[in-house]
């Protein structure tokens, strides 16, 4: 490595092997007991990455990865961008067909899982299983030579789309590096201890990992399959984990019922939805040491857009503020027809700077995606969300310009459900919306209509819908022939869905 | 404590969610609307009321307030 090359000039890989040669004998992974060194991590994942150029990947090409949270994983990840290669998360609880879609549109050369009954067998892509036994070794654990740039993808997200199809997110380097690194919201340093909590398909990670890996910190494991809080509290406490996301349900919830699960942590990040400042000033009250970050941003502009820290000294008052733009991003209020908005007013939210990805994988819906010299330099990002800026400069969050909610920390297409729902067999109409209670919980709710003299019972619905959508946009609750939300103008009438307390549609 | 006691407080937790409020002992929470969070609320409480850990895995596959009264109950 070139000894002079600055930081915010090196790839991702780069900056973990450069932390891996100053702090080699720092733990990297700490999975229930086993502890990984940095030496230890960048010697498997550059062996790895020789197995994987050996087996015939290319730079360039999109490898995807469906594993459990293990080791291994990240092991794979490094070993992928040291590869020249971008990483795809897969999600096991995904349907197959999703799963399919995305290794399709993102032209997958390679998956590799530790999962050897994946039913992929049959299509045109290349498997390669972690069980294989030379894959997980040091031999040869030399880095290998650099060669990529800023701009190369590192790595694909989906979300969930507005036209009723998932969109894959493309980000590159530079905007997971301007993340993590020499940033205005934190500073990670390398005392600190990170909890992977999010699945890998979901950006938090990429806070998670990244937070973590290229400032020499500690990555721990969570090491459940699925949220069990007593095993959270356990993990969180018996590792000494500094720093925490969760998503803004999560949040709530852990906050007002199991707050002593937090006594280690100094720097919790929250997201993804409103905050409530009630529960926030809780935590305070309990530990008047912490800091809280309202952390937003869409997955095009890379994890975070804005955040806003709070302390004991300044506590959120009746709304938690989504603050101001992180380190390397720049803010745009503008009206409709992309004018910036008086100071205070509202408009919608477009991002440009280092974290705006590179588009999404089917050019053909990057619509929100544009270039325009009156407003920034290089690709602008439409967020869709309606915000204002209030008397102290701070970002605050209004709502959606569209049909889009966020459940349980996911963004979610009600359409995407709708669409869904629609092309099952024998229905006719059919409406989502998120009911959100006053005690935090959340409910995904469809109504819908059968075709004349067809039955359809609500297990039937949701069993058909497991096969194509993922499992955090399976209704809740399926109502099969009751009469449908709608008023004459085609909004969804809120007075007769008295079956809720609060109700959000955005 | 008796299994009746347990499901006196574990009724009492579950009348808080208006979701459900009046659920019947022997149906799935699932069917009737509750998210996975709101099941892990809900055990939270429970725990914290009969200072008991169980689980997470084995309360999701057991999504009635029956087998929660059985799996909480049990020395």
């Amino acid at each position: 490595m070139e000894k002079n090359s600055k930081t915010n000039e090196l790839q991702v890989h780069r900056l973990f092997e450069r932390q891996a040669a100053l702090h080699p004998n720092a733990t990297a992974l700490q999975y229930i007991d086993q502890k990984i060194t940095y030496t230890q991590l960048n010697g498997h994942a550059n062996h790895l990455a020789r197995q994987l150029l050996k087996r015939g990947c290319k730079q360039g090409d999109t490898i995807a990865i469906l594993m459990d949270r293990t080791p291994q994983m990240f092991i794979t990840i490094l070993a992928i961008l040291k590869a020249g290669c971008a990483y795809l998360p897969l999600d096991s609880t995904n349907p197959l067909q999703r799963n399919l879609h995305h290794i399709n549109e993102a032209n997958v050369s390679i998956v590799v899982t530790d999962n050897d009954s994946l039913g992929l067998e049959q299509h045109e892509v290349r498997i390669i299983s972690t069980h294989e036994s030379s894959l997980f070794s040091s031999i040869d654990k030399d880095n290998l030579a650099e060669n990529g740039t800023m701009d190369d993808k590192c790595y694909i997200m989906y979300t969930s789309g507005s036209t009723g199809n998932p969109k894959g997110v493309v980000v590159p380097h530079r905007s997971v590096v301007r993340l993590v690194i020499d940033t205005n919201y934190i500073q990670i340093k390398s005392s600190d201890v990170i909890l992977q909590l999010a699945p890998l398909s979901f950006d938090a990670s990429t806070f998670e990992i990244w937070g973590a890996l290229l400032n020499a910190g500690t990555l721990v494991l969570y090491s459940g399959k699925s949220l069990d809080p007593n095993l959270f509290a356990r993990e969180v406490k018996d590792n000494n984990v500094t720093i925490l996301w969760l998503t803004a349900a999560l949040f709530h919830m852990i906050a007002s019922r199991y707050l002593d699960s937090l006594s280690t942590v100094n720097t919790l990040l929250a997201g993804g939805d409103v905050l409530y400042p009630k529960i926030i000033n809780n935590v305070f009250d309990v530990y008047p040491n912490i800091t809280i970050i309202n952390g937003y941003g869409p997955t095009e502009n890379t994890t975070f857009t804005c955040c806003h820290k709070m302390d004991i000294y300044n506590r959120p008052a009746h709304t938690v503020p989504i603050g101001t733009a992180i380190s390397g991003t720049r803010i745009h209020i503008l009206d409709e027809s992309r004018n910036p908005v008086a100071p205070g007013k509202e408009g919608e939210l477009f991002v440009s700077g280092l974290g705006v990805a590179l588009g999404y994988v089917d050019q053909t819906k990057n619509d929100r995606f544009f270039y325009d010299r009156s407003i920034g330099d290089g690709l602008i990002y439409a967020t869709g969300d309606r915000v204002s800026e209030n008397a102290q400069g701070e970002i605050e969050f209004l709502g959606r310009i569209d049909n889009l909610v966020k459940v349980r920390g996911y963004r979610v297409c009600l359409e995407e459900i709708q669409n869904s729902i629609l092309k099952l067999d024998n229905i006719n109409e059919a409406v989502v919306i998120l009911n959100k209670f006053e005690t935090g919980d959340q409910q995904l709710v469809a109504f819908l209509q059968t075709k004349k003299d067809r039955e359809i019972t609500s297990g039937e619905v949701k069993k058909m819908l497991a096969e194509v959508l993922p499992k955090y946009m399976i209704p809740d609750l399926v109502h099969v022939n009751r009469e449908l939300p709608i008023c004459k103008n085609g909004k969804i009438d809120k007075r007769q869905t008295s079956i809720v307390a609060m109700m959000d549609t955005e | 404590m008796s299994s009746n006691e347990v499901r006196k407080i574990i009724i009492e937790i579950f009348n808080s969610k208006e979701i459900l409020k009046d659920i019947e002992s022997c149906q799935d929470f699932f069917e009737v609307g509750a998210s996975s969070l709101t099941v892990v609320d809900l055990q939270i409480q429970i725990e914290k009321a009969l200072n008991k850990e169980v689980e997470t895995s084995k309360l999701m596959a057991n999504p009635t307030i029956d087998s929660w009264v059985n799996v909480y109950a049990e020395r």
